[in-house]
């Protein structure tokens, strides 16, 4: 009862702090239709989420408990099986070929012309989300120490800031924490040749940072983004590609400061049906509804508060925003999550569509 | 365990929606005013004991008559948008000319006051045609007049000061003016209130006092409506002056002094009093009674000083410290008052839903997900907006009310023949055709309305009965939602909610409390009453198959009830299906005498928890703009058949929520059944029985032979 004057009194007489607000899709950030409409690589896989190209020529990309294995054309020639956990990240090594992180059995390797192996010392680490090659050493990042990867929303709303960057010592077969404490590391990438620092994103504090090797110290390349940043790549000129689970939205945010609201929900409704953000914009009768999202006519408008989006965003040197490509709320090809460079050519998978893109550098049509 | 004390079930009780309601009402603008008064009031008997008694009240009440005169005079150019700094001086100008005519001329008391009223008129004229007519600013204006009538008083008294002092008056009359009263109320104090009466009559209920407020409010969107600003502007200054010479009079009578300091200062007690009151100075707000308040608050507080014996000085600046703080709270008041009101209408109470029966998980579920709505016939695609209800006549021509407002038809063997066939306004909703084969419609907004098949318009009802406990005026039919017509010709339908409309119905979901009803209609009493109160948004109404009672939705409780309107449980209430997984829209009867409900959208887990944390909900309103609100789920419903006793029959769904976007409603004819939705752009229809079997909706047998 007397929440109801307290609140009053909080909103209109003490005018409390301003939150720091979601920034608007302006500018750079400004939607369009151009993720809506690029060509497509590859189509019917399930679930289609990591993806990392070989100096092979081969793109790798995740599909639950497998690896689909495409040509440069899009082509699916294999498929490697036999995990019994998913996918969770896919890398590159020279050495070492194809890198892949089943959910919580570690990270193999399948060299050229020999059979799988496990990374020595990985045994038993869980979500992985992504992995990244420099100099012959590899680089591993952690989303979360408490939660599996599939459990992501969970790790979101309990504010879980459990996610590591560790590296894989070969000689030893061991890893060591490079980075610990961290809002769900999502994408790692390395720096180019110098090698002197990683790049990664943290999904749940919305920002890039970098991390220098030598010092192991942790920068903020760029923070507020307005989504959840995921992978990483380097476009191959000192900049990056960056993808992104979903955007933020201002009712997600909201429950992120409601911690009663959040333990109820966490405790008795499934994930799927939370208030949060989502990979893909089915229309589930048991998913929280906005009035912003209801349809007029049989119509979603566009700029709707969606709980889905496809997003990706191209950085350059210094982080600053170069351009963007959308699927809006009214689109199909949401919860763009892996993102890898095949030679020139930009690919990305969307979970919603299962789909590999080709944004950019692409040739043939969709 | 359960807790024994819950507070969020006690929220239930707390009436958080009257603080809107409350700040909604155009008297809330006189709380403050007459809250001071009376502290005032209590103070001034406190510091001067006495101070309300009988005696004291005469005394003063003279001296207060004289200057409320000259506040209701100021009220009326100020509420016009004006400004008239002269009262002083006009006042003062009616006292001497009083003076000068009783004293000087001996002429009769009536001659006297007369020529007092036509004084202050030419002066008031000055100043109206001055400011009405030529423009000139309101301020510098009276401003220049209190200056000239002040010299000009000086002069006329500098001649004549002594001639008045030195008469003797011998008027009956005119004492009585002074010292008289009728039933112990002085002559002043009742002119006083006649005028009061008279103005507060042509400030709110006359032609005059809306112009005045429209000028006030607005010179430029008053001209454009057509009102003659510059007469309006014109009289009010008449008003004005006519005022300030009439008390000047009574003052004559009472104090029969002249000097040079009449009615100095008086314009400013005057204007600290009306702002008090809350008569905006911007213009266009404020009151008669309100004038006075604030002037009863100004006058007591500078007599009290006086009485204390202070020096004058203290009074004026007491009083100029207390305009300045009223102006001050004026503008914050008048400027975050909406916004007050936008921050606390919404008032989420505590709403408890058990949890309904699982969807997906068991396909044994009378509810199972199938995709029989998939595959439907589209009518009217892109034609219609919004067809919330749709209904067929006997010749099997479609009927539909659309957001325009209007009734379309539409007829030929494939509909595809579309007419406007009445243009209603409002929001057409429910749709029913009664025994004389009218089309009676729930239009929101506007209440109950029939349609001739001429395609004439009548109204039946526009308003209800007013409950004795509520803030908000519950006689106006805000929503009307959906109705049926009983056997016996009465006419039965819903008010989804007496606090939200048809732009806003689904944040009466949002704050959860039983704010719609179910009222009746009785053609042969010409009377509506309200037959149910306290319904969590009262939607779909259909009289059941035997005629003898009402089933009637509650689409944010989830519950169907019945209410007996015949036979011996009449007037009871009682819940058929208890807990529905979605939220129920319209409800008719089906051919094999069970009924169709269109479930409008589903329950959400996470709708059902918020739904027990108000506070939780009270501050995402507050905190994020309505579009990012959590709502019910409109964007996927079905079709559900049930029979008399709540049995779940059948289920019809589209899964995709492609071909049937949004269904509110349903109506069986001739083997189809004939879907609508409220923010569609089509009806829909898809067969529920074989060709050879099919039949209308089941008509009441004594409407059937009315209607031939």
């Amino acid at each position: 009862m007397t929440f109801y004057f307290a609140e009053l009194f909080k909103e209109v007489v003490l005018r409390r702090p301003s939150r720091r607000a979601i920034p608007a899709l302006d500018g750079q950030w400004k939607a369009n239709e151009k993720l809506e409409t690029c060509p497509a690589f590859a189509r019917g896989l399930q679930e289609a989420d990591a993806i990392a190209a070989g100096n092979d020529g081969l793109v790798y990309a995740a599909s639950g408990n497998t690896v689909a294995v495409l040509q440069s054309d899009g082509r699916l020639i294999d498929s490697i099986g036999g995990f019994q956990a998913p996918i969770t990240a896919l890398g590159w090594s020279e050495s070492r070929g194809p890198l892949i992180a089943a959910e919580g059995l570690g990270v193999y390797a399948i060299p050229p012309g020999k059979t799988r192996e496990l990374l020595g010392g990985t045994e038993a680490l869980g979500c992985i989300t992504a992995i990244a090659e420099a100099d012959d050493t590899i680089y591993l990042a952690q989303g979360s120490t408490r939660n599996r990867y599939a459990d992501w929303r969970r790790s979101l709303m309990e504010h879980d800031r459990s996610g590591r960057i560790l590296r894989w010592e070969g000689e030893n077969e061991e890893v060591n924490v490079l980075a610990s404490g961290l809002a769900f590391p999502f994408g790692l990438a390395a720096d180019g040749p110098a090698n002197e620092e990683l790049v990664f994103t943290e999904a749940w504090s919305y920002s890039i940072r970098t991390l220098k090797l030598a010092t192991s110290g942790v920068a903020v390349g760029i923070d507020n983004l307005p989504g959840y940043p995921a992978r990483i790549v380097a476009d191959g000129q000192g900049g990056w590609f960056v993808s992104f689970l979903a955007l933020r939205t201002q009712l997600v945010e909201f429950v992120l400061r409601e911690p009663k609201f959040l333990r109820r929900m966490i405790g008795t409704v499934p994930q799927e049906f939370w208030i949060a953000p989502s990979l893909s914009p089915n229309d589930d009768h048991r998913q929280p509804q906005q009035l912003g999202l209801l349809r007029t006519h049989g119509v979603r408008k566009p700029w709707a508060p969606g709980r889905s989006y496809g997003l990706i965003a191209h950085f350059d040197r210094a982080f600053n925003v170069v351009s963007t490509l959308h699927s809006r709320a009214d689109g199909e090809r949401h919860g763009t999550l892996g993102l890898c460079m095949s030679g020139s050519r930009l690919l990305a998978t969307t979970f919603a569509q299962s789909a590999i893109l080709l944004p950019l550098g692409g040739t043939h049509e969709s | 365990m359960k807790p024994f004390f819950n507070r969020s079930a006690l929220s239930r009780l707390w009436p958080g929606h009257m603080v809107g309601e409350v700040l909604s009402k155009p008297w809330i603008d006189s709380v403050v005013p007459v809250t001071v008064m009376i502290i005032t009031l209590i103070v001034a008997e406190n510091v001067a004991p006495g101070y309300l008694g009988g005696t004291n009240i005469a005394s003063i009440g003279r001296q207060f008559s004289e200057i409320g005169l000259v506040a209701l005079g100021l009220a009326v150019v100020v509420y016009c948008g004006g400004i008239d700094l002269s009262v002083g001086a006009v006042y003062a100008m009616g006292n001497f000319v009083a003076l000068y005519m009783i004293n000087v001329l001996q002429s009769p008391t009536l001659l006297v006051l007369a020529a007092g009223l036509v004084v202050g008129a030419a002066m008031g004229t000055v100043n109206g045609v001055l400011i009405g007519f030529f423009r000139n600013k309101a301020f510098l204006t009276t401003l220049a007049a209190l200056v000239i009538w002040r010299a000009a008083l000086e002069l006329l008294l500098l001649a004549n000061a002594a001639r008045i002092a030195g008469s003797n008056i011998d008027n009956e009359s005119w004492f009585w003016l002074g010292e008289g009263s009728i039933l112990g109320v002085p002559v002043d104090a009742l002119v006083l209130i006649v005028v009061a009466a008279v103005f507060h009559i042509l400030m709110t209920r006359s032609r005059i006092g809306w112009r005045l407020q429209a000028v006030g409010g607005s010179r430029r969107a008053a001209h454009h409506a057509g009102i003659n600003v510059r007469a309006t502007v014109f009289s009010a200054y008449v008003v004005s002056g006519t005022l300030s010479a009439l008390a000047g009079t009574f003052y004559a009578a009472r104090q029969d002094s002249v000097g040079f300091d009449t009615g100095v200062g008086l314009e400013f007690t005057v204007i600290t009093g009306i702002i008090l009151g809350g008569v905006a100075l911007g213009g266009g707000r404020g009151s008669v009674i309100r004038a006075l308040v604030g002037t009863i608050i100004a006058f007591v507080i500078s007599n009290l000083l006086l009485r204390q014996g202070l020096p004058g000085g203290y009074t004026s600046l007491v009083l100029g410290v207390i305009l300045l703080v009223a102006m001050t709270f004026d503008i914050k008041w008048e400027k975050n008052r909406h916004k007050l009101l936008q921050k606390s209408y919404i008032s989420p109470a505590f709403l408890l839903l058990p949890r309904p029966a699982a969807i997906d998980s068991d396909p044994h579920s009378p509810y199972a997900m199938n995709a029989r709505l998939s595959n439907v016939e589209v009518i009217g695609l892109d034609q219609v907006d919004g067809p919330e209800d749709v209904i067929l006549d006997r010749e099997g021509r479609l009927y539909t009310g659309t957001r325009q407002g209007w009734i379309i038809r539409f007829s030929g063997p494939n509909f595809e023949k579309r007419e406007v066939f009445a243009d209603i306004g409002g929001r057409p909703l429910g749709l029913a055709f009664d025994a004389a084969g009218n089309l009676v419609t729930c239009v929101c907004g506007m209440g109950l309305y029939g349609v001739r098949p001429s395609g004439e318009i009548f109204k039946l009802t526009d308003h209800t009965n007013r409950s004795w406990f509520t803030i908000r005026d519950d006689s106006i039919i805000r929503l009307a939602d959906d109705l049926d017509v009983a056997p016996d010709g009465r006419i039965f339908f819903s008010d989804g909610s007496t606090r939200y409309d048809i732009h806003t119905w689904l944040f009466d979901g949002l704050e959860a409390r039983p704010n719609g009803r179910l009222l009746c209609y009785d053609p042969s009493k010409g009377t509506t009453s309200t037959v149910f109160n306290g319904a969590y948004f009262a939607n779909g109404v259909c009289a059941s198959h035997d005629g003898r009672s009402v089933l009637f939705a509650e689409s944010y409780a989830c519950v169907i009830r019945r209410l007996w309107i015949s036979g011996p449980k009449t007037g009871k209430v009682e819940v058929v299906i208890p807990n529905l997984p979605g939220h129920p829209d319209n409800i008719n009867r089906a051919s094999d005498g069970s009924y169709w409900l269109a479930l409008v959208g589903m329950r959400s887990a996470v709708w059902d928890r918020a739904m027990t944390m108000p506070s939780f909900r009270l501050r995402m309103i507050k905190q994020l703009p309505p579009d990012e609100w959590l709502c019910p789920n409109v964007n996927i419903g079905c079709i559900v058949k049930f029979d008399d006793n709540g049995n779940i029959l059948d289920c019809l769904w589209d899964r995709e929520g492609r071909s049937v976007p949004l269904v509110t409603s349903m109506r069986e004819h001739e083997g189809w059944l004939y879907l609508g939705g409220l923010t569609t752009n089509r009806i829909s229809r898809v067969r529920v029985k074989p060709r050879s079997d099919s039949a209308h909706e089941t008509q009441f047998p004594s409407m059937a032979v009315s209607s031939t």
